[in-house]
C-alpha cells in the first residue's frame, strides 16, 4: 500500500466537509482587488494624482509600515499595494484550514478512525494540501482575471494573481510543517502565527529602514512584496515561493514519516503528580486554560507596539528631510498633526487586534463546553456564574492587559526615540486607553452569542473582520456611513490629536455591559453540552 | 438540614426533547439511599440524558426531579458538594496532568482524602504525572474514577464507568463499589454490561426509549424471566402445552425442552415430577435474558 492510498477519497471528503466555507472565502478573497479598484480611481482619478499619491504613501511611514511601498503608480500597482494585507489574510485562512483538517482531526481521534481503513500514512495531509493549494490557485485565477478585466497590464495582473496564490501555497506549507510539531492543534496554530507575525514585522522593518532592507529576504512575507507586480514583475521570486512550498510540503511528509500517529515531533514532558495550590477553584482552572494564549498575545503585542513606537520619530525626520513632502504635509496640517494621526491609527490597529484576543478568550468557554470539560467542572460545586465569570475575566480584563502591553511598549520606544520617556508613554496612553470600550463591545458580542446561540459564536469573528474592513478598507471601498457606523471603533475619537469626547465611551461601555449580561443570563438558562 | 432521605433520587414523569427526538418520555426513576442502583439500557435509551438532568446540566421539559432532597437545576451548587460524577466519555484537559485533574475536581467538590487518593492510584495502577492528552481511554476513565472515589460524597453518579477498563481494573472497580456500599453511599451505575450490574447492584431499572420499563431487585426481576428446562421423563406428561407460562415447548418421545415463566415454575415441575423425571438440566434466568427480551421488543417494535 502506498503512503498516499486514499488521498483522492479524502480530498473529496475534505471538500464535502468544507462545502460552504470553502467557496465563501474563495469568492470573498478573490474579489477584493476588483472591489478596491473603483475606490482608488475615485481618490486618484488621473496619472498625475496617482504619482503624487504614490509618493505620499512611500514617504508616510504609517502606510509603508502597514502595507509596504507602492512600486508602480498605475491603478494595478495601487490595488496591489492597497490590498497587500489580503494575501496574508489568505495565508491565515489556508493555514487554519490545513491544521483543522490534519492536526485537529488527529488530536480528537478522527484520524485514527480513518487510518484503520485503507488509507496511506500521508493521505490526509496530502488531501489537505491539495484542497488548500487548489483553493489558493482558484483565488489567484480570480484575481488575475478580475484585474485583466479592469484593463490593467496582463503580465502584472497575472503576477498579482500569482502573489495571492503563492501566499496561500507557501503558508499552507508552513502550516503543514507546524501540524507535525505539536500534539495539540492550538499549539500548532500558535507556532504558525508566530512565524507569520515575525515575517510581517521583518517586512515592516525592511520597508521602514533602508539599512535593514535585507530583512525582507528572511521571510516569505517579504518575498511576496518583492514580486512587485506591475513594477519589476520578478518571476524568479515566484519560483522561489513555489520552490519553498514544495520543500515545506516535502519536509512535512518527512516529519510525518518519522513520528507516531497522534504524537508530535516536539517531545511531551511529564507533568506534576499533584495540583499546585493555585489550581483549586474555577479561576485557577481558567488561568491554566487561558494563560498560554494571554502570555503569547501580550508578548506579541509588546513586540508589535515597540516596533511601531520606534517608527514615530522617523516620520518627522522623513517629512522634514524632503522639501516636497514637507510642503505637502504642511498643507495637510503639519508634521505634528501627522505624527499624532500616525500614533492614533497604529494604536487603533492594536485595539482591533486586541479584540481578537477577547473573542478567542471567550471562545474558550465554548470549547470547554463542546469538549465536555465544562460538564465535569459544572458537576462539581462550581456554579455556572463562576465558571463563566472566570473566563469572562480574561475576555474583558485580559484584552485590556494585551492592549496595555502593546500600548505601553509603543510609548516606551516612542519616548526613547524623542529622549523623553514620560512624554512618550503619556502621549500614547490616550490612544490605546480609548480603544477599551470598543474592544469590550466585541468581547461582549462573543458572550452574547455564547449565551444565546452558541453554535453561531463564529459570528463574533465575522464582526471583527467587518470592523477591520470598515476601519482599514472602508474609505477605499466607499462604504456608506451607516455601514461604517456598525463598527464600534468608528465612534471612538482619534486620540492623540483630537479632543476627547466621553459620549461614545459611555455608550459603548453601556452596550458592552448590557450584551454581556444578556449573554450571561442566556447561559444560565440554557442546556449545556 | 441534612435529614436522612429515604430516596436519594426520584424522578416523576420526566420528559426531555431534543428537536424532534424524545430523549426522555415520562421517566420514573427511584433510587433509595444507600443502595447500588443499576441503570440499564441500550445505547441511546436516555441514560446519559437522565444523568445530565440529575446534574442540572440539562433542564427537563416537564416532570419532577428530586436529588438528595433538592432540585438539581436550582440547587446545583449545593447538591454538587454532596455528589461525584464520572462521565461515560472522559475528556481531560490536554495540558493538565492526571494528578492535577484529580486534585482539581476533588477541591472543586470541596476536598478529597489524600490517603485514599494515593491508595486508589496504586490500586488502579495509574501514573498521575502524564498529561491529559497522552492517556489512553481506559486511563482517562481511571483518572475520573479516582477523582470521584477519593471524594467524600454521599452519592456517586457513574455513567458507564468501566467502558474502557481491562478485566483486572474492572475487578478493582467492583471492589471499590462494594466498599462504597459498605460506607453507606448511594451509587447510580449506568451500564450495559450485564455481568457488572448483576455483580454489584441491589436494584436495577431498565430504560428503553426514554421510559423505565422494569424496576426492582434482581430477585424480583428474575421472577419476570424464564427458566429453561431440559429433562427426560419415564412416563407420559399430559397437556404440558396447555399450562400457563410454558413457552417454546419441544417434546420428542420422553425428552422435553421448554422455557417456563419463573412464576409458573412450581406448577410445571409438579407435572413433570408426577410423570417421573429421570434427568433434569435447568438454566437459571439471567438479567441478560430480560434485557434482551426488552431490547428485542424494541427491534420488533421498530420493524413492524
Amino acid at each position: 500500500m502506498s503512503t498516499l492510498t486514499g488521498t483522492w477519497t479524502l480530498t473529496r471528503f475534505t471538500l464535502r466537509r468544507d462545502r460552504f466555507l470553502l467557496p465563501l472565502w474563495i469568492i470573498l478573497i478573490g474579489l477584493v482587488p476588483v472591489a478596491l479598484a473603483p475606490g482608488i480611481s475615485e481618490i486618484w482619478p488621473d496619472q498625475a494624482a496617482r504619482d503624487n499619491g504614490a509618493q505620499l504613501v512611500n514617504h508616510t511611514p504609517a502606510f509603508t509600515a502597514l502595507m509596504g511601498k507602492v512600486h508602480d503608480p498605475s491603478l494595478g500597482g495601487l490595488v496591489a499595494w492597497r490590498g497587500s494585507l489580503v494575501p496574508l489574510i489568505l495565508a491565515m485562512i489556508t493555514a487554519v484550514t490545513l491544521i483543522r483538517h490534519t492536526r485537529t482531526d488527529e488530536e480528537v481521534g478522527r484520524r485514527e478512525l480513518l487510518g484503520a481503513n485503507v488509507m496511506g500514512r500521508h493521505a490526509q495531509l496530502a488531501a489537505a494540501v491539495i484542497v488548500t493549494a487548489a483553493a489558493s490557485l482558484v483565488i489567484g485565477g480570480l484575481v488575475a482575471a478580475g484585474m485583466i478585466g479592469e484593463n490593467e497590464a496582463v503580465t502584472g495582473s497575472i503576477l498579482l494573481g500569482a502573489q495571492y496564490a503563492a501566499a496561500g501555497l507557501v503558508f499552507a506549507g508552513v502550516a503543514a510543517v507546524c501540524a507535525q510539531l505539536t500534539t495539540g492543534a492550538g499549539a500548532a496554530r500558535g507556532i504558525f502565527f508566530i512565524v507569520l507575525g515575525a515575517g510581517y514585522l521583518f517586512r515592516m522593518t525592511a520597508d521602514l529602514n533602508s539599512s535593514l532592507s535585507w530583512l525582507r529576504w528572511a521571510t516569505p512575507v517579504g518575498w511576496l512584496e518583492a514580486l512587485e507586480p506591475y513594477a519589476a514583475n520578478r518571476w524568479e521570486v515566484l519560483a522561489l515561493l513555489i520552490g519553498t512550498f514544495v520543500v515545506l510540503v516535502g519536509v512535512a511528509f518527512a516529519l510525518q514519516s518519522r513520528r507516531d500517529i497522534e504524537a508530535g515531533i516536539l517531545p511531551t514532558r511529564l507533568g506534576r503528580s499533584t495540583a499546585p495550590r493555585s489550581l483549586s477553584n474555577s479561576l485557577g482552572l481558567a488561568w491554566r486554560i487561558q494563560r498560554a494564549a494571554l502570555l503569547g498575545w501580550a508578548i506579541g503585542f509588546a513586540l508589535m507596539g515597540a516596533l511601531l513606537g520606534s517608527m514615530v520619530h522617523g516620520i518627522k525626520q522623513t517629512i522634514e528631510s524632503s522639501p516636497v513632502i514637507r510642503d505637502m504635509m504642511t498643507a495637510m496640517g503639519g508634521s505634528d498633526v501627522l505624527t499624532d494621526a500616525f500614533v492614533a491609527s497604529m494604536l487603533g490597529i492594536l485595539g482591533l487586534v486586541a479584540s481578537g484576543y477577547g473573542i478567542q478568550a471567550i471562545g474558550k468557554l465554548r470549547s470547554e463546553e463542546t469538549r465536555l470539560h465544562a460538564e465535569q467542572t459544572l458537576a462539581t460545586s462550581v456554579s455556572r456564574w463562576s465558571w463563566m465569570g472566570s473566563h469572562l475575566l480574561f475576555g474583558m480584563i485580559g484584552s485590556v492587559v494585551v492592549l496595555a502591553a502593546g500600548g505601553v511598549a509603543f510609548g516606551l520606544t516612542y519616548g526613547l526615540a524623542i529622549d523623553d520617556l514620560a512624554a512618550g508613554v503619556r502621549d500614547s496612553a490616550a490612544g490605546w486607553l480609548i480603544q477599551i470600550p470598543a474592544v469590550w463591545v466585541l468581547s461582549g458580542f462573543a458572550m452574547l452569542l455564547f449565551g444565546l446561540i452558541p453554535k453561531l459564536l463564529g459570528l463574533a469573528w465575522v464582526a471583527l473582520a467587518m470592523c477591520l474592513v470598515c476601519g482599514q478598507l472602508g474609505a477605499a471601498l466607499r462604504l456608506p456611513q451607516w455601514a461604517l457606523n456598525l463598527s464600534p471603533f468608528t465612534h471612538l475619537p482619534q486620540l492623540p490629536g483630537n479632543p476627547m469626547t466621553w459620549q461614545p465611551v459611555l455608550w459603548l461601555t453601556g452596550i458592552a455591559a448590557v450584551i454581556t449580561v444578556v449573554g450571561a443570563i442566556g447561559l444560565r438558562r440554557r442546556d449545556l453540552g | 438540614m441534612f435529614t436522612i432521605m429515604e430516596q436519594a433520587i426520584t424522578t416523576e414523569n420526566l420528559t426531555k426533547r431534543f428537536g424532534p427526538t424524545h430523549a426522555l418520555d415520562g421517566l420514573d426513576l427511584a433510587v433509595s439511599t444507600g443502595e447500588v442502583h443499576g441503570f440499564l439500557g441500550p445505547n441511546g435509551a436516555g441514560k446519559s440524558t437522565t444523568i445530565r438532568i440529575l446534574l442540572g446540566l440539562l433542564r427537563a421539559d416537564s416532570g419532577h426531579v428530586s436529588l438528595l432532597g433538592g432540585d438539581p437545576w436550582h440547587d446545583a451548587v449545593s447538591l454538587h458538594r454532596r455528589l461525584a460524577y464520572v462521565p461515560g466519555d472522559v475528556n481531560l484537559w490536554p495540558s493538565l496532568s492526571g494528578g492535577e485533574v484529580i486534585d482539581l475536581l476533588g477541591r472543586l467538590r470541596g476536598g478529597l482524602d489524600p490517603r485514599r487518593r494515593d491508595s486508589l492510584l496504586e490500586r488502579f495502577d495509574l501514573d498521575p504525572r502524564k498529561k491529559g492528552r497522552t492517556y489512553s481511554k481506559g486511563n482517562r476513565q481511571k483518572v475520573a474514577l479516582v477523582a470521584a472515589l477519593a471524594s467524600d460524597v454521599e452519592l456517586l453518579l457513574l455513567d458507564e464507568p468501566t467502558a474502557g477498563l481491562d478485566p483486572l481494573m474492572e475487578a478493582v472497580f467492583r471492589e471499590c463499589i462494594n466498599e462504597e456500599r459498605d460506607r453507606g453511599r448511594t451509587v447510580l451505575l449506568s451500564s450495559h454490561i450485564l455481568s457488572e450490574v448483576e455483580a454489584l447492584c441491589d436494584r436495577v431499572s431498565i430504560i428503553r426509549a426514554g421510559r423505565i420499563v422494569e424496576s426492582g431487585t434482581l430477585a424480583q426481576l428474575r421472577h419476570l424471566t424464564r427458566t429453561s428446562i431440559h429433562c427426560e421423563v419415564s412416563g407420559p406428561v399430559d397437556d404440558l402445552a396447555g399450562l400457563p407460562g410454558v413457552h417454546d415447548l419441544e417434546q420428542e418421545g420422553d425428552r422435553i425442552a421448554c422455557e417456563v415463566d419463573t412464576a409458573q415454575l412450581n406448577e410445571v415441575l409438579t407435572k413433570l415430577v408426577a410423570a417421573g423425571v429421570t434427568s433434569l438440566v435447568s438454566q437459571p434466568p439471567t438479567l441478560e435474558e430480560l434485557f434482551m427480551r426488552h431490547y428485542s421488543d424494541d427491534i420488533t417494535g421498530t420493524t413492524s
